[in-house]
């Protein structure tokens, strides 16, 4: 089951994820020599607002709690043409605010482990105002960079893991970086 | 298109709430066998929305910052909302068509 769109939203990007794996079972989007996992968890929230902010950060901190999610071994880093860029920004923006969000870029921008493949997504524009540009990356997610009208800019990440407990799992970061963090 | 093809479950973000959708056709009518259940979660940081106006198939509204934890499974999938703090929580899960 190849998903070779271009141009779909995050949106889409979840309900093909999910119609993968209810329809498809496991063994049908994991390649490679692991056994596929019983299950996959999602977690999911939109929506972040400013990065620095209380709700923000409590989010942040709720995320890097869950199992597999701040595990240096779990998360692979998003590569795309964008990386260097993208890097300083969001690393900046942790570690001015908190943490928590600062523990989770990091271990983002150092750990590249190869994992089993979910499937191929390509994705550009994302439902934001302002420009988007969205790159795609077979199998580990994707970033995003987004320049926007007020002069403050828009980091996001999707990344794929895995963990003992949870098999692979799928974490999604937005933030908005005020034009006074960057 | 969606429901043509059997999606089971949308997840979309906008509103800035929880709100979860009982299994629905197209035309918003509850459909248990063959309908998509949509999540709002809008719930990751940024100020919250207050209801207006409820819908007929939604099911739960929760006003308050936290994470969709979404385990899928190849039969089905659950759901748990885990607030920030602790709070009202909303769990449950379904069956895949």
């Amino acid at each position: 089951m190849n998903v070779h769109r271009t141009r779909y939203c995050t949106l889409w990007l979840l309900v093909l994820l999910t119609t993968l794996s209810c329809a498809g079972g496991g063994d049908q989007w994991v390649s490679g020599p692991s056994p596929p996992p019983s299950s996959t968890m999602l977690l999911a929230a939109g929506d972040v607002g400013v990065c620095g902010s209380t709700p923000a950060i409590e989010t942040g901190l709720m995320l890097d709690s869950l199992d597999g999610t701040s595990s240096p071994l779990a998360i692979s880093r998003i590569a795309t043409g964008r990386q260097k860029s993208l890097r300083p920004a969001m690393t900046r923006c942790g570690a001015g605010t908190s943490r928590g969000p600062a523990r989770a870029q990091a271990t983002m921008s150092t750990s590249r482990q190869a994992l089993s493949p979910i499937t191929t997504i390509s994705e550009d524009k994302l439902d934001h105002r302002g420009r988007a540009t969205t790159v795609s990356e077979p199998a580990t997610g994707w970033s995003f960079h987004e320049q926007q009208p007020a002069g403050g800019r828009l980091d996001g990440a999707r990344s794929v893991g895995s963990s003992r407990t949870h098999g692979q799992y799928i974490a999604m970061r937005a933030r908005v970086l005020s034009p006074s963090t960057l | 298109m969606l429901y043509e093809q059997g999606v089971d479950v949308i997840i979309s973000a906008h509103e800035h709430l929880y709100e979860r959708y009982a299994p629905m056709s197209p035309d918003g009518q509850r459909n248990d066998a063959h309908g998509i259940r949509q999540f709002i979660v809008g719930t990751g940081g940024a100020g919250l929305y207050t209801v207006m106006r409820v819908h007929p198939q939604s099911e739960v509204q929760i006003i308050a910052h936290g994470l969709l934890k979404l385990t899928l499974t190849a039969q089905g999938y659950s759901w748990d909302f885990l607030q920030v703090g602790g709070g009202r929580t909303d769990s449950g899960a379904d069956v895949c068509h």
